[in-house]
């Protein structure tokens, strides 16, 4: 990849900025630059040939057309916070400043979402969302300051993401520039998508892929009660040991955090926390739901905390002991500045159980290179923040704390980590991102972005180094494949590898449930039905590994008797496999409480178009280190690559289920009491409307302890205007919906959202075709038109659907055109078009 | 932060500058509670980009006259400081380095400076404020023609001047150990705050006596960087106070943190001594009565919504945010509200609203919305300055909500609570 030479000095960049945009917001001066200089981490500073305080989108549009012209390139910045030197200015570049663009432009609350401007502060959300009783959950500990644009370009993590997930959970939509100069919308408002997950890949890329001119954003009812635990520890080891119980006692907290002695001495001056005194460790467990639910977890929590050793336990007694105890964690990194001069956050994530290993070894490097470490970390998650303690005066002090800091990434990657949990990988981890990539895997990153922005202007060096390119040839015979993966596997993974190099055309399929591809084609058809089996499965950490062949019910077997589940309970059929699921990206009635399918998938290994394995993703719950390679497979419809390989998040499955159904005589009275019901009492596991006889029947779903399930229920039941009955034992109800075999008709998913069902509704009721406004308002199943008739249905409402029969392949109708990122990411993954799909690309012709 | 600042020269005070640079990770805490970041949305003008600017005068890499407009800009609110997690000490970078800008000539605009001189040379003078305020009302029919540099000067002129308050003494035969500074602004525009903390005083029972009315302790300047007129004004307080002295009470929060600041103003030179003393003596009135055992029967009858505004100086400055509170809520029939914005300033910010008004008209109409909204009966602050700056605002924006100090709330309860 080569990037054009700007050109232009300085004086002539500020000349045609000022033409551009009015002259006053153009900053040019030495001093107006200079605070530009460095974000959060300032060991990289670089200086701006100028910088643009932006206040409208189509400035950005036009900055960044210019820069696509001249090939100046520049840095979208929020708020400067980015902790791994993303928001560095890039020499001879321009900054463009988004913090002016702090606009909420709509607050949707019956959708449960609201559209920001990229410079909204990310506490400034769920400040708006308040007066409706909702919130924006990923909360970063810089969440009083950081951008909503900052926290998509790094997929922005924080205390919560163990229950809430990433920053990618919460973000439904975005209309963004393209490096090149174009703008398109991505995503939809409702939490279900059709096609491939591109605001998934878009979030996380670093500024690489564009600036977001506007954000959709999920938003969630207030969590009624929160209990936060605070437990002090001996050691360290001892206080990941309890995280270990925490998970293997099947409980979900919605954050498990620690801190070591040397950040709670930080924190305790800092903001006098009042954390225990002499702790050598502290676990900050916070549980989280309806206050009878939370009682009784909280009993179960405090006798496993007592059991682990914590020598003293408290819990908030109310909203200002919980502020007290969280602002002592939020604060932790910046308390440290007064232990050290300077220090580098590291963010690397390992497996779970592996934590107390990696404390260890982080102690004894920290001995041997005679440099303090403070940890502080995301527990539950895996996720390390190591704080390395250095005085940037003394001579060679960086340089040993970056090497320092590289040991401790590589012995994350050894461990089957990641390199970056959350902070991004920016100027700071450029090096390592090749410890964690290789070959192919990391060839296709710097593909994509040359095929987003030839001319490399989009926040250049960010993430993909220009020094590391060309890549080192890979030694032939590393072809990176697991060990676990048998001689025949690989063999005939070798064999799938030449056919799609030789083939012109082909398809993909797994149990043959849901053949994708278009009949009418002369396709060479590729099975990984073989592919079968689960390849890794550690219950405490939450992840399983899985061949693409593997049937879902196996999984699902597999899971359940550890307790664990596929939270986002996808739809199948005897013999769907996982790798079809994927494709078709299906998710079930369980999506409404924590998450699809895209916001569990983890990691993939696939054969793309041009017969080369292609990794992506990893095997942790969090990981930010390269491009998010498999939120695309969610919904791609066997369109990109043959997947092999998946690894998914798991949770732990609740003890028990109970359901509501509650009868509504019209349709206005059932939309307001299913509103009524998402924002209640009770956080729903699901839910959905199903037009019954003479009216409407609202099913409402809670998970949770079974003593505590009656009580609960009735709670719900007091909000709820219509007759309620109750089904302790619902299995076979939800399972019900969640079967597709023996479809004689078509099955359509329609991603919709809340406030359309009156309308559809109003029209669909004179008709005959079965259906359920799913998802607690956000998919619409019809079971009945045929394709023309439904496409019909759709353009009149403007809508989209993929539909499914039998065996047949899937069909995607109504409205949907491909995203431009989205082709020009097939044209480097498939450029010639091998893959057989009903997605509707109009590739570029390919010269 | 790393820096190359050469301790080896520069003024008395680059140690604690450097510091402060020092202890600063950028990680940008102080930003959403930055009143010129809010307003302006620019890094420059947020604490964390001044710090970085002043390192890099400091250093020697940009000319302090480059640096000066964004460090002048700064309100020395220090709500930055109540914000950082790191511990910086941003004020004891802040007032040295203006100090070391008017030594370099900085570069402010002509209007600038003309308010800024004629401030300085007459709000800490009360009789000099006095004649100023006669002369300004008496040709208030000639404002129209002032060249519009002093017109945010003249808007400040009162439309009433209160009648002067002879300051008075103790009667008790031992020389009092409390002290209190009438200030040189208050005596002249709001006498009646100092009339007011007298009565509550008595009623508290304590012996005490008011410093020479004259008397300025210098704070406007130090807090503008004129650290050597700072030091004269600071020497004329020392003078005043007797050596029995044991408390020198304030009623300004901007005076009250000024004096806590002497050490540093005074570092490296002979009064180095007692300016610590002082400094050490003193104490804000609300601090000092919250330890005193109040009268019974405070109560305001009818009950009255009151809003209490944090002076910067108070609550980010000493970090004094308790005290007042707890004072006004022993008053029975007093319901206190909290502002939803209470960490920023109002814009007044010692002679900032005089240099700086387009600001100061910004973030002083933000806090007399913001006391509109929460349907109040009074506005009550600890600081002459605030209590100007929302009041002028209020009725811009057609309020007549009132805005008290502190003490006057007191003195009312404490009038009602003898005469039922």
């Amino acid at each position: 990849m080569t990037s054009q030479e700007p050109g232009l000095d300085q004086t002539q960049v500020v000349a045609e900025l000022q033409e551009l945009v009015d002259p006053h917001r153009v900053l040019h001066s030495a001093a107006a630059r200079a605070p530009f200089e460095s974000d959060g981490l300032t060991a990289f500073r670089a200086q701006p040939f100028a910088v643009v305080l932006i206040e409208t989108a189509a400035e950005i549009v036009n900055l960044v057309r210019w820069c696509h012209a001249t090939g100046v390139p520049f840095l979208a910045r929020g708020s400067g916070t980015s902790l791994s030197g993303g928001s560095t200015p890039i020499p001879n570049g321009i900054v463009l400043a988004l913090n002016r663009m702090n606009r909420i432009l709509a607050m949707q609350p019956k959708n449960l979402l609201c559209r920001v401007e990229p410079g909204v502060i990310n506490l400034d959300v769920s400040r708006a969302a308040q007066p409706h009783g909702l919130y924006y959950a990923p909360d970063p500990s810089s969440q009083a300051i950081c951008t909503i644009g900052g926290n998509v370009a790094f997929n922005s993590g924080g205390a919560h993401c163990l229950k809430y997930g990433m920053t990618s959970n919460h973000v439904l939509g975005l209309t963004y520039v393209t490096p090149t100069g174009e703008i398109e919308h991505i995503g939809h408002d409702s939490l279900e998508g059709l096609g491939p997950d591109v605001p998934g890949f878009f979030v996380g890329s670093e500024g690489r892929f564009g600036v977001a001119l506007e954000l959709t954003l999920r938003l969630l009812p207030l969590v009624p009660t929160y209990k936060t635990v605070l437990a002090a520890y001996h050691s360290t080891a001892a206080a990941g040991e309890a995280v270990a119980q925490v998970v293997a006692s099947g409980m979900l907290p919605g954050a498990m955090e620690i801190m070591d002695r040397l950040s709670i001495q930080a924190a305790e001056v800092s903001v006098k926390a009042n954390y225990p005194a002499g702790a050598e460790a502290i676990l900050i467990v916070e549980l989280e739901g309806d206050s009878a639910q939370v009682s009784a977890e909280f009993v179960e929590l405090t006798q496993l905390l007592e059991a682990s050793g914590a020598y003293e336990i408290r819990a908030a007694r109310n909203e200002a002991e919980r502020a007290s105890i969280w602002k002592g964690r939020k604060s932790a990194f910046s308390a440290v500045g007064r232990l050290s001069p300077d220090y580098i956050v590291q963010d690397g994530v390992v497996p779970r159980s592996r934590l107390g290993e990696a404390l260890q070894t982080i102690e004894d490097l920290s001995r041997r290179y005679d440099i303090r470490v403070a940890n502080v970390f995301h527990a539950g998650d895996g996720n390390l923040h190591p704080l390395i303690l250095f005085d940037g005066r003394e001579e060679g002090a960086l340089h040993r704390a970056e090497e320092l800091a590289g040991e401790i990434l590589q012995m994350c990657i050894d461990m089957g980590g990641s390199i970056t949990g959350e902070h991004g990988v920016g100027m700071e981890k450029g090096a390592y991102l090749p410890l964690q990539y290789q070959g192919h895997d990391l060839q296709f990153m710097y593909d994509v972005s040359y095929a987003l922005d030839p001319h490399g202007v989009a926040n250049r060096d960010k993430k993909l180094r220009h020094d590391s390119w060309p890549l080192a040839p890979t030694a032939p015979d590393a072809d990176g494949l697991p060990p676990e993966y048998t001689h025949a596997q690989r063999r005939r993974i070798e064999d799938l590898c030449i056919h799609i190099r030789q083939a012109h055309r082909v398809r993909v399929i797994g149990g043959g449930t849901k053949s994708t591809g278009i009949s009418q084609n002369p396709a060479e058809i590729l099975s990984v039905g073989e592919f079968s089996g689960i390849l890794e499965y550690n219950p405490a950490e939450f992840t399983i590994t899985t061949w693409a062949g593997t049937p879902v019910a196996e999984i699902q077997a597999a899971l359940a008797e550890q307790g664990q589940y596929l939270p986002f309970c996808p739809p199948t059929q005897a013999g769907s496999t996982m790798g079809g699921i994927v494709s078709c990206g299906l998710s079930g009635e369980g999506r409404l409480r924590f998450g699809g399918m895209r916001d569990f998938i983890l990691g993939v290994r696939c054969i793309d178009g041009t017969g080369d394995l292609l990794y992506g993703g990893g095997r942790v719950v969090k990981n930010t280190a390269g491009f998010d390679l498999p939120k695309l497979m969610v919904g791609s419809l066997g369109s990109l690559a043959l997947i092999l390989e998946l690894t998914f998040k798991v949770f732990p499955q609740p003890s028990a289920h109970g359901t509501l159904i509650c009868h509504l005589q019209d349709l206005d009275t059932a939309c307001h009491q299913m509103h009524a019901a998402r924002t209640g009492p009770c956080e729903l596991d699901s839910l959905c409307l199903v037009p019954a006889e003479e009216g409407y029947d609202l099913y409402l779903r809670l998970a949770g302890s079974v003593d505590l399930l009656p009580d609960r229920l009735a709670q719900v039941a007091q909000v709820l205007t219509g007759k309620c009955r109750t089904v302790l034992d619902d299995a076979e109800l939800w399972h019900g919906w969640n079967q597709m075999s023996r479809m004689e008709r078509h099955r359509w998913r329609v991603p919709i959202v809340f406030n359309h069902i009156r309308k559809l509704e109003t029209f669909l009721q004179d008709t005959q075709w079965q259906r359920r406004y799913g998802m607690g308002g956000n998919l619409l199943c019809l079971d009945g038109p045929d394709p023309r008739a439904m496409n019909e249905f759709l353009l009149r409402f403007d809508l989209g659907a993929l539909g499914l029969q039998g065996s047949r392949s899937p069909l995607v109708t109504g409205v949907y055109a491909v995203p431009i990122l989205l082709r020009r990411v097939k044209r480097v993954m498939d450029p010639k078009d091998k893959f057989v799909s009903p997605l509707p690309y109009v590739l570029p012709v390919v010269t | 932060m790393k820096h190359t600042i050469d301790l080896a020269q520069g003024p008395p005070a680059l140690p604690e500058m450097a510091e402060a640079i020092s202890n600063c990770v950028h990680c940008g805490f102080c930003l959403p509670v930055c009143p010129t970041y809010q307003v302006q949305g620019e890094e420059m003008d947020s604490p964390r980009g001044r710090i970085f600017l002043m390192k890099e005068s400091l250093e020697g890499s940009l000319p302090v006259a480059e640096t000066m407009p964004y460090v002048d800009n700064c309100l020395g609110c220090m709500a930055c400081v109540t914000a950082c997690p790191s511990g910086v000490e941003y004020g004891q970078l802040l007032s040295p380095f203006r100090a070391l800008g008017e030594e370099t000539n900085s570069c402010r605009n002509l209007g600038q400076s003309i308010r800024r001189a004629i401030a300085l040379r007459t709000l800490p003078f009360p009789r000099r404020l006095r004649t100023a305020l006669t002369v300004g009302r008496a040709t208030r029919f000639l404002h129209g023609l002032a060249p519009p540099a002093l017109k945010p000067l003249l808007r400040l002129i009162p439309d009433r001047m209160p009648q002067a308050w002879s300051l008075p003494q103790s009667q008790s035969v031992s020389p009092p150990k409390v002290a209190v500074l009438a200030g040189c602004v208050q005596s002249v525009l709001a006498p009646e705050v100092n009339q007011a903390t007298a009565r509550v005083l008595h009623a508290y029972g304590v012996d005490f006596t008011f410093l020479d009315a004259q008397v300025c302790c210098g704070a406007l300047h130090m807090h503008a960087g004129e650290a050597p007129q700072a030091r004269v004004q600071a020497q004329g307080l020392f003078d005043a106070v007797s050596a029995e002295t044991e408390v020198i009470l304030s009623n300004a929060a901007g005076c009250g943190s000024g004096m806590r600041e002497y050490a540093l103003l005074f570092k490296q030179t002979k009064l180095a001594e007692r300016a610590d003393q002082v400094a050490g003596q003193t104490q804000d009135i609300s601090v000092f009565l919250s330890q005193q055992t109040a009268p019974r029967g405070l109560k305001l009858d009818p009950p009255l919504r009151v809003g209490y505004h944090d002076a910067c100086h108070l609550q980010h400055a000493q970090g004094i945010t308790a005290e007042p509170r707890a004072l006004l809520q022993q008053i029975e029939g007093l319901e206190l509200v909290e502002l939803t914005e209470a960490v920023f300033c109002c814009g007044s910010a010692g002679i900032y609203n005089i240099e700086h008004p387009d600001t100061a008209d910004q973030l002083g109409r933000r806090k007399a919305e913001e006391a509109m909204a929460q349907d109040i009966d009074l506005l009550v602050t600890g600081n002459i300055g605030c209590m100007f700056q929302i009041r002028t605002h209020l009725r811009r924006l057609h309020s007549d909500i009132p805005v008290q100090h502190t003490m006057q709330v007191l003195d009312t309860a404490l009038d009602q609570s003898r005469n039922p």
